[in-house]
């Protein structure tokens, strides 16, 4: 009787366990940030154009982000920043600031969400090719490398995570 | 589909998976060309506004607005359950549990229709052009988001536009 009523309690326990396992917490969510340098991440992240016009860079940027299937989620022309999530799935910051005397850059960040974690994508080709390519053939201006002499970046924003997912 | 491409890149890196969700849709033109129309206007303004009165009347509710750069975006949610997909989910248990096994049914149970609208002036400097593009992400019984896609559906697009245009007192354009 007692061996039962014990065998049943532990039957409970593993059971519980078991189930827990499968679990993920939709709350807390981990960020996990690259690994590259900041110097090597702005280099993959940053282009400039030649433009001073920055209302027509962010506008850009917005008809980009459309045109690859992203939607708007945030967006503040007087500071420059627009925040979109593509498919629930991946979400990309992009901030617009001048430059130079004659110059606009644009700094883009790209996290990817997965159960119970956000991840900085972090390959140069995904920034190229998915976001500074097409931008540049919106902008009909090229998208030039930056090597960090003039910038007169913002502090970089930290990742967001106080928006709640879409 | 989507939910089979989340399955299968279990093993792939995040910056793997970014390269494939990051890709342009497939049909992206025709797709820009049946969420665009032109007005007959500069006062990209005028278009916002009617903009944001059409969604309303749609059950949207207006999340972001900026109108310095034309930027619109709204969302609904909505219920999603249709009772085959129920009904099919149901037996499919039904049928896990006469073999001895358990199938969690799953089904959709709520949608999240979203709209990003930009409207631009046209380089013509006669004309204003308008992009909407809706998505929905999708959430099951249990809770969790499980699908996300975009709206492609021609007849929605028309309708919205109609209604934008009559709202506006202009016509739409096609691209």
């Amino acid at each position: 009787m007692m061996n039962a009523t014990f065998a049943r309690a532990a039957l409970l326990g593993v059971l519980a366990v078991t189930l827990a396992a499968c679990q993920t917490s939709n709350k807390t969510s981990n960020l996990v940030l690259s690994t590259k340098s900041p110097v090597e991440l702005r280099a993959i992240q940053a282009r400039a154009f030649d433009t001073t016009d920055r209302t027509r860079t962010l506008r850009a940027v917005v008809a980009t982000l459309q045109d690859l299937g992203y939607g708007i989620e945030k967006i503040e022309p007087s500071v420059g920043t627009v925040s979109a999530v593509k498919l629930a799935s991946l979400r990309m910051t992009a901030t617009v600031y001048p430059r130079g005397q004659t110059q606009t850059a644009v700094r883009a960040n790209a996290l990817l969400f997965g159960p119970g974690i956000e991840t900085q994508v972090d390959d140069p080709l995904f920034y190229q090719q998915l976001f500074f390519e097409p931008l540049s053939k919106a902008m009909f201006l090229s998208a030039l490398q930056v090597d960090g002499s003039e910038d007169k970046e913002p502090a970089p924003a930290p990742a967001d995570t106080s928006v709640k997912k879409p | 589909m989507l939910l089979a491409l989340g399955l299968l890149s279990a093993c792939q890196t995040a910056n793997d998976r970014a390269m494939i969700i990051g890709k342009p849709p497939e049909n992206a033109l025709a797709l820009r060309t049946m969420q665009s129309r032109r007005f007959d206007t500069t006062d990209d303004k005028v278009l916002l506004t009617a903009a944001a009165q059409t969604l309303q009347d749609l059950g949207f509710t207006i999340s972001e607005s900026a109108g310095d750069v034309g930027v619109l975006v709204a969302s609904k949610q909505r219920g999603a359950e249709e009772s085959g997909q129920v009904a099919a989910q149901i037996g499919l248990m039904i049928f896990a549990a006469a073999l001895g096994s358990y199938h969690s049914p799953t089904w959709d149970r709520e949608q999240t229709i979203r709209v990003t609208l930009a409207a631009v002036p046209v380089s013509s400097g006669k004309q204003t052009e308008v992009r909407a593009s809706f998505d929905r992400v999708l959430t099951n019984n249990h809770g969790n988001q499980w699908r996300a896609e975009l709206l492609m559906e021609p007849e929605l697009y028309q309708e919205f536009f109609q209604k934008l245009a009559a709202s506006a007192f202009l016509e739409a354009h096609k691209i």
